[in-house]
């Protein structure tokens, strides 16, 4: 275990007092300043207050609030209105792990994930045009679309957390991001190739895979993506290159110098581009603590 | 299912049936009766300006304005107005300019804007490929603009949305979700680029619009609009966001393998009006390419703006002297046989 230092415990404090500053009186947390609820942002939230050791307590309405606004079904959706877009199931039960009051949400949660997922194909599509396989089955962002990489490696967290990593579909799922993986290395939001381009990787993609596969896929098949995420972290300061980026390389035991500057100079670039979204904020929170806590524990909440 | 929906898009496939009967429906619903009766005046006719401009180093502000005030937009109408620039940014493109809208050009829209004594200019988008807008705004070098000119940045990803009826009723989906900032604005700009596409032989000002979508509701890439037909939803977003204004960055474009993986074609134009269908047709020309022949184009003509040469009143250079030929690939379906017969003489 590394120690927390002063920088990075400067900007998960100041990380959280935003975020704290976003609950709201029903329980929850807006995306923004005087926002309304968004279940995504709360469980952001609620996984950067349990990484930086919050009693659950006092997260208790917030992981109320997201019971609340999950389905029957069992999956979350984006909003009332909006119950196809359910990627933030996913984010649920990780915000859930852990709290016996919220294992039945959680539960009904990966049981949604477990029965759900994105359009797939019966066949392979046409190699001239694309080349990615669309026979394997993730998760979509939105029901009724296709398998993209990143609700696809978020709801392969969620079930690796929730004791389901060695399940079929968390295999398919590992299968599918490593299906996605760009030959360079690298991840992009989930298209390799088209006609006769291939796209390129980004690093927010890539940590954020890095960090889904490290339990699911041996070393080597990763190693190009985790020398691309080496290239390029630091160079972005933007929330989710960086803290992707930062946990991607923490995934794998990588710990780049000043990474506790570059959050802090990525925090400060909201006087250019405005407060960041709750679920930027907490994205840097978890990135400051990665090699404090080590990353499993810090979606899950569980030390192992 | 065209596999394109995998790849983060569908290939056009309007068929003219399939327009009809769609555009029936949402005339019998009474959906889009404005637009309609817009469409079915013999007169409408729709004035694009088109200026030169070469280089993003030269003065681009001026010709802007020149051309704003061609076009009848004046101190009058713009004073104390909020104007939300939408650029055109799909991918970092670091030292490159034929990716995304230029940040000069966003720059000097910001700046023809606040001449004209607008109350406000923000610069609002959402990238629908890459995740993190952010970093694309600073790789493509927006990111200084926006600080040195002091311009407010939304994030339309993340805003908080709106759900409207779907005006155009092509998707079949009865609401859009649209951000707040939208109707926080007074003018919606396009600040779009001019290039090619592979998934619908172009992508222009309207097409621009794709980006004001939010990725949490519709997911990255917005597949939602993918699966329902991005011609389609290219549609129902124009005619239910109802842009003011559109500006088209042809300085360089894009050719070939748009919208991200294409190559550099300088066009040395910027062209801009009120009705984004207009414009679009007329950039089409100046690319090569017959705007009849694509297919959400021709479509736009009944709904959105005319396309047809004989409904647009041409002003500033001429389309003919400025025509340049964008390569369309033959491998690429959405490319096939859209180019426009040569001129004679």
């Amino acid at each position: 275990m590394v120690a927390l230092s002063p920088e990075a415990s400067e900007v998960a404090k100041r990380c959280l007092a935003q975020i704290e500053g976003r609950g709201l009186a029903g329980g929850g947390f807006s995306g923004s300043d005087g926002g309304d609820f968004r279940p995504d942002a709360t469980a952001w939230a609620v996984m950067a207050l349990r990484a930086t050791g919050v009693a659950p307590d006092r997260m208790y309405a917030a992981r109320d609030r997201l019971v609340k606004a999950q389905s029957p079904d069992g999956s979350v959706p984006v909003s009332p209105d909006q119950p196809k877009a359910v990627w933030p199931t996913a984010l649920a039960a990780l915000a859930w792990h852990g709290e016996a009051p919220f294992a039945d949400a959680e539960t009904r949660a990966l049981g949604y994930l477990l029965g759900s997922g994105g359009i797939r194909w019966q066949e392979r599509a046409d190699e001239a045009e694309m080349a990615v396989d669309p026979r394997l089955w993730g998760w979509s962002w939105v029901l009724g679309t296709f398998s993209w990489v990143e609700p696809t490696a978020l709801a392969l967290m969620a079930l690796t957390a929730g004791g389901h990593a060695t399940h079929a579909r968390a295999k398919e799922a590992a299968a599918l991001l490593l299906d996605r993986q760009l030959a360079g290395g690298g991840w992009n939001f989930g298209a390799t190739r088209v006609y006769r381009n291939v796209h390129a990787a980004s690093p927010e993609m890539t940590g954020l895979v890095l960090v889904a596969a490290r339990d699911h896929v041996p070393r080597e098949t990763v190693d190009k993506s985790i020398g691309y995420v080496r290239g390029t972290v630091g160079r972005y300061m933007t929330p989710l290159a960086l803290g992707w980026g930062l946990l991607g390389l923490a995934a794998w035991d990588d710990a780049p110098d000043g990474a506790a500057a570059w959050l802090g100079e990525c925090l400060g670039r909201q006087g250019l581009y405005g407060p960041y979204d709750t679920t930027y904020l907490a994205l840097l929170v978890l990135a400051a603590m990665a090699h404090h806590s080590g990353v499993g524990p810090l979606f899950s909440g569980v030390r192992s | 299912m065209s596999t394109g929906a995998i790849a983060g898009g569908t290939r056009m496939r309007i068929g003219r049936r399939r327009f009809l009967w769609l555009a029936g429906g949402a005339a019998t619903g009474g959906a889009c009766a404005l637009l309609w009766n817009r469409f079915a005046t013999p007169a409408w006719h729709e004035p694009v300006f088109v200026a030169r401009a070469q280089r993003y180093g030269d003065d681009i502000a001026g010709p802007m304005l020149a051309g704003m005030r061609e076009l009848g937009i004046g101190e009058s109408e713009i004073r104390g107005k909020r104007i939300l620039l939408k650029p055109n940014l799909v991918d970092t493109g670091e030292g490159v300019v034929h990716v995304n809208a230029h940040p000069l050009v966003v720059r000097a829209a910001a700046e023809a804007f606040l001449r004209l004594g607008a109350g406000e200019v923000i610069v609002g988008e959402g990238t629908g490929l890459v995740r993190d807008g952010l970093m694309v705004l600073e790789a493509c070098g927006l990111g200084d603009v926006l600080a040195a000119e002091k311009l407010r940045f939304v994030d339309l990803n993340y805003d908080e949305v709106r759900v409207e009826r779907n005006r155009g009723g092509y998707m079949g989906l009865e609401t859009l979700a649209l951000p707040v900032a939208l109707r926080r604005a007074d003018w919606i700009v396009s600040v779009a680029k001019l290039k090619t596409h592979h998934w619908v032989g172009v992508t222009l000002a309207m097409k621009n619009f794709f980006g004001v979508m939010p990725g949490r509701v519709y997911g990255w890439p917005k597949n939602v609009l993918h699966y329902a037909g991005i011609g389609e939803a290219i549609l129902d977003i124009n005619a239910t966001v109802r842009p003011h204004f559109a500006i088209v960055d042809g300085i360089i474009g894009m050719e070939g393998d748009g919208p991200v993986n294409g190559t550099p074609k300088q066009a040395g134009v910027l062209v801009m009006g009120r009705n984004p269908a207009a414009v679009d047709a007329t950039c089409a020309r100046i690319m090569g390419i017959d705007p009849s022949k694509v297919g959400y184009l021709a479509e736009a003509q009944r709904r959105i703006g005319p396309i047809r040469e004989s409904q647009i009143e041409q002003r500033g250079e001429s389309t003919g002297a400025l025509r340049t030929d964008f390569l369309l690939h033959d491998f690429i379906p959405a490319q096939r046989g859209l180019r426009l017969a040569p001129t004679r003489g």
